[in-house]
């Protein structure tokens, strides 16, 4: 930890984690009008340019763009750990499965995840975002989807070389049945390296997450998303440039924000070389 | 070398085995309503009813499986929904704007993320390594469609320097007949050797080339930097040192060379995710792409349209794996071993 924060980098993209993490928990207090956030319009300030009152300035229907970006953080945030969580509950225990018994599931499983792995991540999440439909909760499941094999990777190959440690030789000596082996014994010692892959992703997920809406897959009006807020804002982006700018600029931060610490953590875990790209 | 060319040749054809099947439950099992989006929301019950004979929804999946499987394999990638147009030739048309638009950009990857790779490298943990790996992270981290916005901002807006999209200026065009061999305007001008077409063309690629560019330059960056600082710790390395050969030709030629292959795997690679980042900017750029046609198709909901992109890039990828790892194993005789 010492050295991780040791590296001003990595400090640098703590302190943006923190500050996202709180704008998220704090919105409905820091917002300074958090109905135009929550469906609520303000006709009478369209297109109004940053000033002491609207400190990003308004939207087309007049709403507050500092309040939503502070909700985008909370959407953001939220859907980013759903979409991770769930690629984890899929990935995970087949990986732990497969390094496990090695063979002919071994074999399918591996197949399956080449086959996924044949995308490019955001060509998968949009194809199978547009396959589900139009959604925020869908977006979440598409980038599962798509993230879920890089897991099932990583925890095979800590699960293979796990299984021949003497507690486990031990407990299948004992009569233990398999699948108990692979819960009880081989995951818990195996999960550490994909929790902490996991926490570097988060800055991809949160890109995609904000692309596949800006694609006018994700969420939809008027959730203030802010990749669909940069989609609606870009047709006035000539006259009412703050508009893109500042939902963009939210993207932008909290995505180098865990690309910064993923980095320093990196570093430090394994000074050798860079496994995977972000 | 024998066995791992057979097995790896095999593993492509189940991954594009399992390419084909996905694209096919998505574009024809999954979209409920096929058959009355193909006759479009005024259609009456029977013509729904034809339009589904026609499209051989009434029979078996298994049999409308390989209908489709062998039509992606004769060229027949079905139609689009809304246009009517086989899909296939739509992605012919769109490819080489596409394509020209990847190759200058993979360049540019190049071009700056070599020299910054090679920076991080030589002064590890230094300023110059951090600069470079922020802009590397940075790269990887900035939402291309908000940096295409605001690089129009800035350089046709502000600095009136670029124009804001679009191949050639409308003008120009009108005035200008322009010759069409390879589908890319610069290679054409430079051909034909008409220089104001190539200029032209040349002051419309930039900002999309750039903005594409910036994921390829924070991979390639990252790449050189850290198979560069592997080899830079060997003994060979060491020795080379303690021979007093000069840090030059430590860098350019003993560890230069190893860190090649890891980035012409990367960039080749980035390059068709790059084509799947054509989907989010060249709507922004008016760029008449694959990107905008995929993004058009997105909003549409052609499925027939979005599944032929896709199939389209995954097999751009799936080949692209195949003849990195192919001439990996050529160059290092050890991997084919593994």
């Amino acid at each position: 930890m010492k050295r991780l924060l040791k590296n001003p980098l990595s400090l640098a993209g703590l302190v943006i984690v923190v500050i996202l993490l709180l704008a998220a928990l704090l919105a409905p207090v820091l917002a300074p009008f958090p109905d135009h956030a929550l469906g609520g319009v303000n006709p009478v300030a369209r297109f109004h340019p940053p000033d002491g009152t609207y400190w990003m300035g308004t939207d087309d229907l007049g709403r507050d763009i500092f309040s939503r970006v502070l909700y985008g953080a909370r959407i953001s945030v939220w859907t980013g750990v759903l979409a991770i969580g769930l690629a984890l509950v899929l990935g995970v225990p087949l990986g732990a499965v497969a390094g496990t018994f090695g063979g002919a599931v071994d074999e399918l499983i591996m197949r399956i995840t080449d086959i996924f792995l044949s995308f490019p991540p955001l060509l998968l999440a949009i194809a199978i975002g547009a396959m589900l439909g139009p959604s925020l909760s869908n977006t979440m499941i598409a980038i599962a989807l798509a993230w879920w094999p890089w897991y099932t990777r990583l925890i095979r190959g800590e699960a293979t070389s796990v299984r021949e440690r003497p507690f486990v030789e031990a407990a299948r000596a004992a009569g233990v049945r398999p699948l108990v082996i692979v819960f009880r014994h081989i995951l818990p010692n195996t999960i550490a390296p994909v929790i902490v892959q996991a926490s570097m992703d988060f800055g991809s997920v949160v890109l995609t997450l904000a692309s596949l809406s800006f694609l006018g897959l994700g969420a939809q009006v008027p959730t203030p998303e802010w990749g669909l807020m940069i989609n609606t804002g870009r047709t006035y982006f000539v006259n009412a440039p703050w508009y893109v700018t500042y939902p963009g600029l939210a993207i932008f931060l909290t995505v180098l924000g865990f690309n910064l610490l993923g980095d320093g953590l990196r570093e430090v875990l394994d000074p050798k070389g860079v496994k995977r790209s972000a | 070398m024998r066995t791992f060319l057979l097995r790896r040749l095999l593993l492509a054809v189940v991954v594009l085995f399992g390419v084909s099947v996905f694209t096919f439950l998505a574009a024809r099992v999954v979209p409920a309503d096929a058959a009355a989006k193909w006759v479009g929301p005024k259609a009456t019950a029977a013509q729904i009813a034809r339009a589904r004979i026609y499209l051989g929804l009434n029979d078996p999946l298994p049999v409308q499986y390989l209908r489709y499987l062998s039509g992606l394999v004769r060229g027949d990638w079905g139609e689009s929904v809304v246009t009517h147009q086989p899909v296939l030739g739509d992605i012919k048309a769109y490819l080489p704007p596409s394509l020209e638009l990847l190759v200058l950009s993979s360049l540019l990857a190049m071009a700056v993320g070599i020299p910054l790779g090679i920076l991080s490298a030589r002064y590890q943990d230094r300023i110059p390594d951090q600069l470079s790996r922020l802009v590397a992270i940075t790269g990887v981290s900035v939402p291309s469609f908000w940096l295409a916005l605001l690089l129009q901002l800035l350089f046709f807006q502000k600095l009136k320097l670029l124009p804001v999209g679009g191949r050639l200026d409308s003008v120009f065009r009108l005035a200008h007949s322009v010759p069409v061999m390879t589908g890319s305007y610069v290679l054409d001008g430079l051909l034909a050797g008409d220089w104001a077409l190539v200029g032209s063309a040349l002051k419309h690629l930039i900002l999309p080339a750039v903005t594409l560019a910036a994921y390829p330059i924070g991979l390639v960056t990252r790449m050189v930097r850290s198979s560069m600082t592997e080899v830079l710790g060997e003994d060979h390395i060491r020795a080379a040192r303690a021979m007093g050969i000069p840090n030059r030709t430590i860098l350019g030629r003993y560890a230069l060379k190893p860190a090649m292959g890891p980035t012409a795997t990367v960039l080749a690679l980035s390059m068709a995710y790059s084509l799947s980042g054509t989907f989010l900017i060249e709507a922004v750029f008016a760029w008449p792409g694959l990107g905008r046609y995929a993004a058009g198709a997105l909003i549409a909901a052609d499925y027939p349209a979005i599944m032929g992109v896709t199939v389209l890039v995954a097999i751009a990828y799936v080949v692209l794996n195949l003849i990195v790892d192919l001439v990996h194993a050529w160059l290092d005789p050890r991997i084919s071993l593994r």
